[in-house]
């Protein structure tokens, strides 16, 4: 296990997440990408900090704080999409007013 | 390689331990909630009902095997393994005796609060998965109030955390021992703590008072609904070994674990254990279900704000405390 | 405070009972005494003559509300004991399954001819057992403990009604036979059964990683738990079930859980599974929960679009990076030549130290997320509802 295999790992998984955010048109679907993508990027700052030094993991834990408000605030958007529009596909939302 | 060997035997024995004490833990339920309710409880199968365990065992697992059609037979059958992993994997940090931990780890709380909060995830599978509308609100219960109730449990958690500056479960049990029982001293954040550890618990566990995911009145069984024989035997026994780990993480968190005079460590503990066991099924032959609603006035209203209060006044206690009071 | 009370009292109400002699015996093993008039069998007499009573007048079935009762009159003839000439019956049947032991055919016999009996209760394996037959009632005549009542007795106990009594008893109403209920199967039973043991296979693996396992080994580790992680997230942005996705990324996030513990991270490791696992997992299964549609059916996403777009955009993207590097020396230090782990008083001093600031900002934005999230998802007028709200459905 080397830093390089983070590295890789987290993007593969980044990218995956890229895919799904791309491809996926229920909400929560996408929120479930983004997910991937904050977890992959939390892999690099560990890596780092395991073979660099320096504060990544409490960079990491803060952006797990912050990924929790975000799904939060998210699944609220998600919620409300489907009261106004009895449905949660993304592309729903288009006209900036609920 | 020797010493994974030492853990897997260590936790083979721990588990054989625990699914035993399980079985007599069915039968003292059944006969201690007989009593309650003024009745015998379980007399004919073996020398005072003692067999009665084996004998639901075996009703249990001759029954038919049912999945229900549109079910997601997957999630279905995976629902109830996971259950048994989760409930049994809390048990690899509990410290039995100053000797006798599966697992010492230094995070020891934080894993038990992280798998024991995973236990959701099986019973909103088993929820999911059944294709039944009762599964399904028993599922949705479920999540509700294991992300409620984990806030209260990890606040009174932390009482101890502060108090005695580890997070290991082994760590907090040896401060306790050479210092005091927190159920004990400091009275303020300790004993009320304990209290709120407890409600928590039951609630995590599905226990009366907090048993609304399965709701027989409402729910049918909840989540347990399509469930028959040996999957439903997993569930049940999930759910006893949740209440039994939950119980001695109870006793090593405020009653001092192992610590105890005359008798070794491993009796004390064990002892504790049980006893707060006991407690468990007492409330539960006693009091009657909350409603949703309430459940979750309790959580957000009461429990919740009381726990940040008694962290507060733990970390009073540690900040301004006079040395040698704590 | 009331609250609190009650529940005390309820406590020491059970404490206390649990700890007296119970209301219930062991039946076949204690017998409570039974009441003086407790009867629950028949029985057919002799007169006093040494004959059987009864001579099948039929008074005893026409009363009976349940209609258990059959009696076959016999023919008139002579007695052998008295001479005289009188009424015999030939068959006399009684079932007991529907009798609701009333004792109006008792009452309403003026030869004293049939009687019940003080038999304890005697259960049957068959409804047919339950039948009680003339041999049997004249049997019960001699080995039976008779009741209180007999007939003479009992109308004489009512006299001044029986004056006006002289009509047909009340026609009696087609009774329905209760089924005899099977018990039923008493509270669901427990059971033991060898379980797994995922989650301290996989706490011991961290704990070896901390202490430095051998290259191969962690190579191996890393391998698996990379495989589980890139395998499931291919999984979760593919699966159709949404529910199933989410667990995907369960597995996804346990997965990465572990390979912080491998990092040296356990705590990191540790939050992991509490915050996504435990929080932000069930909180996505819960939203899916609420919004699936009326019917019933799983929200579906079947309806994925430009596939192919997505997917050679972030093939691209992963292109793009992974060359990168692998192309950027220096990246493969062994774990040998690793910084020491973190420990856990450096990250709780690092956080409220240096990061003070980080730290305070971070818990004003999840306030500032609650609050948000309340407002967003709150119901803004609860007006005339004209769709069905989420208790209702």
């Amino acid at each position: 296990m080397t830093l390089s295999h983070c590295l890789l790992l987290a993007t593969a998984l980044f990218s995956i997440g890229v895919y799904g955010l791309l491809t996926r048109r229920h909400a929560i679907a996408v929120l479930l990408s983004v997910e991937l993508m904050a977890n992959a990027a939390n892999i690099c700052f560990v890596a780092f900090s395991r073979f660099r030094g320096g504060s990544g993991q409490l960079f990491a834990l803060f952006a797990l704080a912050l990924t929790v408000a975000e799904v939060a605030v998210g699944l609220a958007l998600v919620i409300l999409l489907y009261r106004s529009h009895r449905d949660t596909r993304i592309d729903l939302a288009s006209e900036m007013k609920l | 390689m020797s010493a994974l060997g030492h853990g897997a035997l260590y936790g083979a024995v721990l588990i054989a331990v625990m699914l035993s004490t399980v079985a007599v833990g069915i039968w003292f339920e059944r006969k201690f909630a007989g009593r309650m309710q003024s009745r015998l409880g379980p007399t004919i199968v073996g020398p005072m009902g003692l067999l009665q365990p084996l004998a639901d065992v075996v009703k249990l697992l001759q029954k038919e095997d049912i999945i229900p059609a549109g079910a997601d037979r997957a999630l279905f059958n995976l629902a109830p393994v996971l259950a048994t992993i989760f409930s049994l994997g809390v048990a690899a940090v509990l410290p039995l005796s100053p000797h006798m931990i599966a697992a010492d780890l230094d995070i020891g709380v934080v894993y038990m609060l992280a798998v024991g909060g995973l236990m959701v995830v099986p019973t909103f599978m088993a929820g999911w998965a059944s294709n039944n509308k009762f599964a399904l609100l028993g599922g949705m219960r479920a999540v509700a109030q294991s992300i409620s109730y984990g806030v209260p449990l990890v606040l009174a958690v932390l009482v101890p955390v502060i108090l005695s500056g580890s997070l290991s479960l082994a760590g907090i049990v040896r401060w306790q021992s050479e210092h005091h029982w927190f159920a004990l001293w400091p009275v303020i954040p300790g004993l009320p703590a304990f209290a709120l550890y407890f409600m928590a618990m039951l609630a995590e566990a599905n226990r009366i008072p907090f048993d609304i995911p399965e709701a027989e009145s409402e729910l049918v069984a909840g989540v347990t609904t399509e469930y028959t024989g040996a999957k439903f035997t997993l569930f049940y026994l999930a759910e006893y070994v949740h209440t039994l780990v939950g119980s001695a993480i109870g006793a090593a968190l405020f009653f001092g674990g192992w610590d105890g005079p005359f008798a070794p460590g491993l009796h004390w503990m064990v002892a504790k254990t049980l006893a707060l066991f006991v407690v468990v099924y007492w409330v539960r032959w006693t009091l009657l279900r909350l409603r949703s609603d309430q459940l979750m006035e309790l959580c957000w209203k009461w429990l919740t704000p009381i726990g940040v209060a008694l962290v507060l006044i733990a970390a009073a206690w540690v900040q301004f405390a006079p040395q040698g009071a704590l | 405070m009331g609250h609190i009370n009650d529940t005390l009292r309820a406590l020491w109400t059970t404490l206390r009972t649990a700890f007296r002699p119970t209301s219930t015996v062991q039946f076949p093993a204690v017998v409570r005494p039974r009441g003086e008039r407790y009867r629950v069998s028949f029985a057919l007499p002799d007169d006093e003559n040494g004959e059987m009573a009864c001579i099948g007048c039929l008074t005893c079935e026409r009363i009976c509300p349940s209609q258990v009762i059959k009696v076959k009159p016999g023919v008139k003839r002579e007695s052998p004991v008295t001479g005289k000439k009188r009424a015999y019956t030939d068959d006399f049947v009684i079932d007991l399954s529907a009798c609701i032991q009333c004792e109006l055919c008792v009452q309403v016999c003026n030869n004293d001819a049939i009687v019940m009996v003080r038999e304890a209760e005697q259960p049957m394996f068959e409804r047919e057992d339950l039948v009680l037959g003339f041999a049997r009632l004249r049997k019960n005549a001699t080995d039976r403990t008779r009741s209180w009542g007999h007939g003479t007795m009992l109308q004489e106990s009512q006299e001044p009604a029986k004056v006006e009594k002289k009509a047909p008893a009340v026609k009696a109403a087609p009774a329905v036979a209760a089924e005899p209920r099977q018990p039923a199967p008493r509270s669901p039973s427990r059971a033991a059964e060898p379980p797994e043991d995922g989650a301290r296979a996989r706490a011991r693996e961290g704990a070896r990683a901390r202490r430095g396992g051998t290259d191969v080994s962690a190579t191996l580790a890393f391998g698996v738990v990379a495989a589980c992680a890139l395998l499931s997230a291919v999984f979760v942005v593919r699966a159709v079930d949404l529910i199933r996705a989410v667990l995907w990324l369960g597995i996804t996030l346990i997965a990465t859980a572990a390979l912080y513990a491998m990092l040296g991270a356990s705590f990191l490791a540790g939050v992991q599974l509490l915050l996504y696992v435990g929080g932000v997992m069930t909180l996505m299964v819960f939203g899916v929960m609420i919004t699936r549609r009326h019917e019933g059916i799983a929200p579906t996403a079947t309806d994925t679009v430009r596939p192919v777009r997505g997917a050679v955009v972030a093939a691209s993207l992963f292109g793009l990076v992974a060359a990168a590097i692998v192309n950027t020396d220096g990246l493969d230090d062994a774990p040998a030549r690793a910084l020491a782990p973190l420990t856990l008083a450096d990250l709780g001093r690092s956080i409220l130290v240096e990061h003070v600031l980080a730290f305070e900002a971070l818990s004003l934005l999840l306030l500032a997320a609650i609050i948000g999230a309340v407002v967003i998802a709150r119901r803004r007028d609860p007006g005339p509802l004209d769709e069905p709200t989420e208790a209702s459905r």
